[in-house]
């Protein structure tokens, strides 16, 4: 089912509860967020859904997925995430770098790295350090600069590569977080790390 | 581990169809051998591992526009080209020749070399042999390609052919005094003398007493009339060394790559597989598939039996990706490479077992099935000895 309403808190209830009854259903969307709408105005209107509908059913939110606005809707009992979040970031030649899993009180580090730059011309390090994708393992961030610069098919290719390998592994670390209880702290120093 | 510089190989011959073991610096390639084109140091949408997995072992990169972009500093900084674009078979590089053709109103060619326009920015390039040599030597590539002066082989200038055939063999010599790494690349020699024996036979003598590793036949497949053509591609399969390998540039259809065997050629380049497979189209035994096509729509029967690609993606889920998705380009691209591989594998093996004459007839077969068999073609193979 999916629960519209736009900004209208009472609506967006009323619609909640009455998908929630049925039965039949198997899971639920909150659709229509990150419309213009404040990041709080969105935290009202997920309690406001999230109170009324069955708990054991999955919930989807469609977004623009990224991390931050993920980790806040985590925390508000979203389960799966539509988002177009890794995509974004490849079309227009960048690479998600932000740290995976920060320690508390970890100085920012900027979460995505521009491979278009000149600076990357001769350099032999892989896209991202550590990263086990496809293209980290293989590829150098000259290699990537080189084939943005003439156009070549391979350049999306190995940065879709990374990028939802990498927004995967994000997920993981969420993941590992709530079933271990500390996705609070997980939250904050992962807020205090991204730039 | 010491690396070979190269070693060729004839282990068997149907009249002049060679099956040989080139071995480079990067490995053995089987021949007869088709290499796909990645001209920007890339085989559009493919990583190094898909390519190998399509049975490559031996591709092509492009000195002109690698030294345009990102250079040949770069990629000599880098560490070469293998290691730049992660490709761990052998790399032949084109020496630019050929952009004075595809790119005649962007050069200017002189005794000196070729001043060459960028396409892309319209910068200024003096490609001469030895600034050739030079990036061909940054890149690293396994074989490099002499600078050759070439002429459009459709033009009618006879005295510009005269002059494109007798200032190549300048160039070689300067290309050869310019390598600055004979130990572990090889050069090949192109001979060039446009439709016309004389000025090929001319070419040939002089280009076979420079003693090279490898020889190609260059100047052709520019549209000219295929009756010349395969002439031109005989003469000089006769003439050149029969212990080094024989590269015919520029040809990549089934058809070109079967009689160009027969005739006596090893090694063979072309963009078409890789560019049709963008326009959507497929490589099968039958011919082209145009998956763009309508009647492709919802059509549930697998793509071809011959490549892993073929095997697992319907025409009808083709049909939809062709052209409008980069996948399509890229699974696409796969099947046409594997699918010459896979056919190259078979025409080597036909000259290994001693049935390259019925490889041939059922080739022929099965591309025109109404017997309707190009003269040319027809006229080529009873000159290598096959009757159709």
């Amino acid at each position: 089912g999916v629960i519209e309403g736009g900004n209208d808190l009472k609506g967006r209830g009323v619609c909640a509860k009455a998908l929630g009854e049925i039965k039949e259903l198997d899971g639920f969307v909150i659709a229509g967020l990150h419309l213009g709408e404040s990041s709080e105005d969105r935290e009202r209107i997920i309690r406001e859904v999230t109170a009324v509908l069955p708990s054991e059913k999955p919930l989807i939110s469609t977004s623009k997925g990224t991390p931050l606005s993920v980790l806040h809707e985590v925390s508000l009992g979203v389960d799966v995430f539509e988002s177009q979040y890794p995509e974004l970031l490849t079309r227009i030649g960048h690479a998600a770098c932000f740290a995976l899993n920060p320690k508390a009180g970890d100085a920012p580090r900027p979460s995505k790295l521009n491979l278009w730059d000149p600076k990357y011309k001769v350099d032999k390090s892989p896209v991202v350090a550590g990263c086990c994708c496809y293209t980290c393992k293989t590829y150098t961030k000259a290699y990537l600069h080189h084939l943005l610069n003439t156009h070549e098919m391979l350049a999306q290719v190995s940065l879709q590569l990374h990028n939802v390998f990498y927004y995967q592994r994000f997920f993981v670390h969420i993941r590992s977080a709530v079933k271990e209880d500390r996705f609070a702290a997980y939250r904050s120093a992962f807020e205090g790390a991204f730039e | 581990w010491h690396a070979l510089l190269i070693s060729f190989e004839v282990t068997a011959m149907w009249n002049g169809a060679r099956a040989s073991r080139l071995i480079l610096p990067h490995g053995l390639v089987h021949t007869p051998v088709f290499m796909p084109v990645g001209t920007q140091g890339t085989i559009k949408g493919l990583t190094s591992e898909q390519i190998k997995a399509c049975g490559c072992r031996l591709i092509l990169s492009n000195t002109y526009h690698l030294g345009n972009r990102p250079g040949g500093e770069v990629v000599d900084e880098m560490g070469g080209i293998h290691k730049f674009m992660r490709w761990d078979g052998n790399l032949l590089t084109d020496s630019g020749g050929f952009q004075m053709v595809s790119l005649l109103k962007l050069a200017r060619i002189t005794e000196e070399g070729v001043l060459f326009q960028s396409p892309v920015n319209g910068s200024e390039m003096l490609l001469t042999p030895e600034r050739s040599m030079e990036i061909q030597n940054q890149i690293g590539s396994d074989i490099m390609m002499a600078l050759d002066d070439v002429c459009p082989s459709t033009s009618e200038d006879m005295k510009r052919f005269e002059e494109a055939t007798y200032r190549t063999l300048r160039w070689i010599d300067r290309c050869i005094k310019a390598h600055k790494k004979p130990h572990i690349q090889n050069l090949y020699g192109i001979v060039q003398g446009g439709l016309d024996p004389k000025l090929r036979e001319i070419s040939l003598k002089e280009m076979i007493q420079r003693n090279l590793p490898g020889y190609a036949i260059g100047g052709l497949a520019g549209g000219e009339d295929k009756a010349l053509f395969w002439r031109v591609v005989k003469q000089c399969c006769d003439h050149l060394p029969k212990n080094k390998p024989r590269y015919l540039m520029g040809v990549g259809y089934t058809l070109d790559l079967v009689v160009c065997s027969a005739l006596g050629c090893d090694q063979f380049d072309c963009v078409f597989p890789a560019r049709t497979a963008r326009f959507g189209t497929a490589m099968t035994k039958q011919g082209l598939v145009k998956l763009k096509k309508r009647e492709y729509r919802g059509d549930k029967t697998l793509l071809d039996p011959s490549t892993q690609v073929g095997r697992s993606y319907t025409r009808g889920y083709l049909h939809e990706l062709a052209t409008r998705e980069a996948t399509g380009s890229m699974l696409l691209t796969m099947h046409n490479i594997e699918f010459l591989q896979n056919f190259m594998k078979e025409l080597r093996e036909s000259i290994r077992n001693g049935s390259f004459p019925d490889f041939v007839r059922d080739f022929m077969k099965t591309e025109h099935p109404d017997g309707n068999y190009p003269k040319w073609a027809v006229n080529a193979l009873k000159a290598a000895g096959i009757d159709l």
